[in-house]
């Protein structure tokens, strides 16, 4: 089964943020990571599975080690928040709109239905 | 510093214009009448839930996002800083829980570099009245407030970061 692995994906598990956090100041092999937490081995080694799936962890062989670096540049993705609200917002706007098209296409003019008591400011 | 904080905020910021047929109080409406909002406040693909819709300064909505394709609620509340009826509505808007509770992005499992609370601000103006109205939106980030709450330092630490990082 192929799963989509994305920036966002990789960083909703506070485990993974920390793996990353870590990672972003020293490169470290698999032992290094797993004496900063609390869960196990095989818990930890499936978070940097993840985390390089979704490109932002290189793991390198050195000799018998393999070394996990961050590669944060990725995250740029994240800071991209304006164009997820954008496109949050005119989706939303979309929907007023339709809404606003079918509310005035069945009813009588709206202004004499319901502004009558603002008018009298 | 202060120059640096306001070019990063002037760059973080959502401006959608929209000219819509319709008058300008109905627009208005829309975002005020729990009757209306419940009907169209969602995103493609999603519905909206609304457990408070009091259009009041220091009150406002609380509320959810529905994902239909798997059930998902992502819960948010706005509080209305400025209400100008028919022309203006300013509100601060922020994840929640079901109860209505602040949640920090990170706690909502969102990016936690995201923004905690951000401003929204939506101007309604007469183009021809009646008809057809201008109609913004403006969202972006308060840094007073966020400041206050300890989001915005985090996440322009993380903004750092990531510029020294892309520029190297």
């Amino acid at each position: 089964m192929e799963k989509r692995r994305d920036v966002f994906q990789a960083i909703a598990d506070p485990t993974r943020r920390e793996i990353l956090g870590l990672l972003s100041r020293q490169t470290l092999n698999l032992n290094g990571i797993v004496d900063h937490f609390d869960s196990s081995r095989p818990t930890i080694s499936e978070h940097i599975k993840i985390l390089t799936e979704c490109g932002l962890i290189l793991v390198r062989k050195q000799g018998r080690e393999r070394y996990c670096q961050a590669r944060l540049d990725q995250l740029s993705e994240v800071t991209g928040w304006v164009e997820e609200c954008r496109k949050y917002w005119n989706q939303t706007l979309d929907s007023m709109e339709d809404y606003l098209e079918q509310l005035q296409n069945k009813k009588e003019p709206y202004d004499k239905r319901n502004s009558r008591n603002r008018r009298k400011k | 510093m202060t120059n640096e904080t306001a070019g990063i905020a002037e760059k973080n910021e959502v401006l959608i214009t929209r000219i819509i047929n319709a008058p300008r109080q109905l627009v208005y409406d829309c975002w005020t009448q729990a009757e209306h909002l419940k009907r169209w406040y969602a995103p493609n693909n999603c519905t909206c839930l609304f457990t408070k819709i009091d259009i009041k300064i220091g009150s406002g909505y609380h509320g959810a996002i529905i994902h239909s394709d798997d059930g998902r609620r992502n819960w948010f509340y706005a509080v209305f800083k400025e209400i100008d009826p028919p022309k203006k509505l300013v509100f601060t808007l922020a994840r929640a829980d079901e109860h209505g509770n602040h949640l920090s992005p990170r706690d909502a499992g969102m990016p936690h570099e995201w923004p905690d609370i951000t401003v929204v601000t939506l101007t309604f103006e007469d183009l021809d009245p009646g008809k057809q109205t201008k109609f913004t939106l403006h969202q972006t980030v308060d840094l007073d407030l966020a400041t206050r709450i300890g989001a915005y330092p985090s996440w322009l630490q993380m903004l750092d970061r990531l510029e020294t990082l892309i520029v190297k």
